[in-house]
């Protein structure tokens, strides 16, 4: 059962709908940025001016195209009609109308409604737009008031091309990039090991760069002119990467001869995804479509063993396969249960297939974050709303091979982190 | 000098047969149990995430976190909705008894300590 490049595209177009997640507990980037300055505070190294709270955006007012308020105020009238003809319904089915007759027209409501809905929903997101420059301006001042004395040795320039994102999502990134800003600068601003003494200092430039592609905004924060070895920072990194993927996005490292750069990429908006519905044994979990490549019928007999690991043979290439129910380390559901599909998935160049029960089928989802106490399970993405309060848990496919090859190193098999 | 445990309103609630207060403050909804989806490799004293005005939510299951005998349902068990620095958490507990205002309550929950699901006596499954 491969899955075809048309379903894919109109998945995508369906991905690509704003629709906006609804906000959790009021945190606006002022907030934010208190919490994150207050933090900054505590560095020796940073001048009390840090905290001038002028220095910070203020997106609590965000400017509104009059059209879209019009577009809004439509909506709401239409809803109301809804209202009305609800009340109007209630009255005709206490009357005693025929059964046939009420379902024709609440079907006919329900279309109506869920159009209405559509509709606000479209503005809301509109509405809740902000601009990012000016957030990344504020991360710029702050770095520099950050580097003191030594702010002469160090270039910041910001690099964007009128963007806007989530509400949501500007929050949710400031306080996290304004921590690894502070550590950034402390390491370029250490005093360089191979300088000869009493030279000059050398100058740094950091650049803040952002790029929008495909609904996603990538945020770099590139440094030239210093040798950093980023990747032994794995704490800072981590954290960072944390924050991210409670908001459905990744951190990237790079070096380069011109420089090392930490690219964090989030969605512009909490948006609805593409979802394959997948069981295992009583289980039912989904996975983004942008994760999945495709969906291939298991065959057991095709089962090979390397250094002990289960492979199998995808038209021609080897592919490494894990059990789902062990990955979640889910009670076995019998013992003559039959593994249909193997899920094939991917995080960059790198696959693995998922041994799953059964593929349902796929589904548009919108995405909603896992609280701040469940961070430690890297394997889930989020989770869904399937209706009437039930959730459906969202794998994240980049956590799945993380998990996989962490697995490897250590020489165990997956299993709990705890 | 201000006594904020002096003749403070609590919340009491029933968890396996003994009686518990929170600070009515750091109550902000009482809900009845809705689905819980239950998530693999959660710490054991997670029953589960659940959705509230549109937010995920998890649930802590409040006798497996005080370590306390599971009870039978009832059917008046409820999720007391809690407010925190990091996240708005979910409590399960047997039954909700009222408001009452308390002098110095012996077994008082401080509602912050019980932001790190498993951080200390979970063993995990």
């Amino acid at each position: 059962m491969s899955q075809s490049d048309a379903d894919r595209a109109r998945l995508d177009a369906l991905s690509a709908e704003a629709e906006i997640d609804t906000p959790g507990p009021a945190s606006t980037v002022a907030q934010l940025a208190v919490a994150a300055a207050s933090a900054l505070s505590a560095a020796d190294s940073a001048p009390a001016q840090v905290l001038a709270s002028r220095d910070w955006p203020r997106p609590g007012s965000v400017a509104v195209d009059g059209t879209r308020l019009d577009q809004l105020i439509d909506s709401v009238g239409g809803l109301v009609a809804v209202q009305h003809r609800i009340a109007a319904l209630l009255e005709k089915a206490r009357a005693g109308a025929s059964q046939q007759e009420l379902v024709l027209d609440v079907q006919r409501l329900q279309r109506s409604c869920e159009r209405q809905v559509d509709a606000v929903r479209a503005c809301a997101l509109d509405v809740r737009r902000v601009r990012l420059l000016p957030v990344l301006d504020a991360l710029a001042r702050l770095t520099k008031s950050l580097a003191g004395a030594r702010s002469n040795s160090l270039h910041v320039v910001v690099d964007e091309a009128e963007i806007e994102l989530d509400k949501t999502i500007a929050d949710g990134i400031v306080e996290p990039l304004a921590l690894f800003l502070r550590h950034l600068v402390l390491r370029v601003l250490e005093p360089d090991q191979q300088a000869t003494a009493g030279a000059a200092p050398s100058l740094v430039t950091l650049a803040l760069r952002a790029r929008a592609h495909a609904g996603q905004v990538a945020i770099e924060l590139h440094v030239t002119g210093r040798d950093l070895q980023l990747a032994t920072d794995s704490g800072q990194l981590a954290q960072l990467r944390t924050h991210a993927r409670c908001l459905g996005g990744t951190v990237e490292l790079s070096h380069a001869a011109a420089g090392c750069s930490v690219t964090l990429t989030v969605p512009v908006t909490l948006s609805v995804i593409g979802a394959l519905l997948i069981s295992i044994g009583a289980t039912n979990m989904a996975l983004p479509l942008s994760g999945v490549v495709e969906v291939v019928r298991y065959d057991e007999r095709a089962l090979q063993l390397r250094r002990g690991r289960p492979f199998i043979d995808v038209r021609g290439v080897a592919l490494q396969l894990a059990s789902m129910s062990e990955v979640l380390c889910l009670p076995r559901a019998g013992e003559t249960r039959r593994y249909q599909h193997v899920v094939v998935i991917n995080s960059g160049t790198r696959r693995l297939g998922l041994l799953i029960d059964q593929a349902l089928g796929q589904r548009p989802l919108m995405l909603k974050p896992l609280g701040w106490s469940l961070r430690g399970v890297s394997i889930f993405a989020g989770a869904a709303d399937l209706g009437e309060g039930r959730l459906v848990l969202v794998l994240d496919p980049t956590g799945l091979i993380d998990e996989q090859e962490q697995a490897e190193d250590a020489g165990l098999r997956a299993t709990v982190p705890w | 000098v201000s006594h904020n445990d002096v003749d403070a309103e609590f919340l009491l609630f029933e968890v396996a047969g003994a009686r518990f207060g929170l600070p009515v403050a750091s109550v902000r909804e009482i809900a009845r149990v809705p689905n819980i989806t239950p998530v693999p490799r959660s710490p054991a004293d997670v029953a589960g995430v659940m959705l509230a005005s549109g937010v995920v939510i998890t649930v802590i299951d409040l006798a497996r976190r005080l370590r306390l005998p599971p009870t039978a349902s009832t059917g008046r068990a409820r999720i007391l909705l809690i407010r925190q620095r990091r996240e708005t958490l979910g409590l399960l507990v047997d039954d909700v008894i009222g408001v009452r205002q308390l002098v110095a309550p012996e077994s008082a929950l401080d509602p912050e300590t019980l932001a790190a699901p498993g951080s200390t006596n979970s063993t995990g499954s």
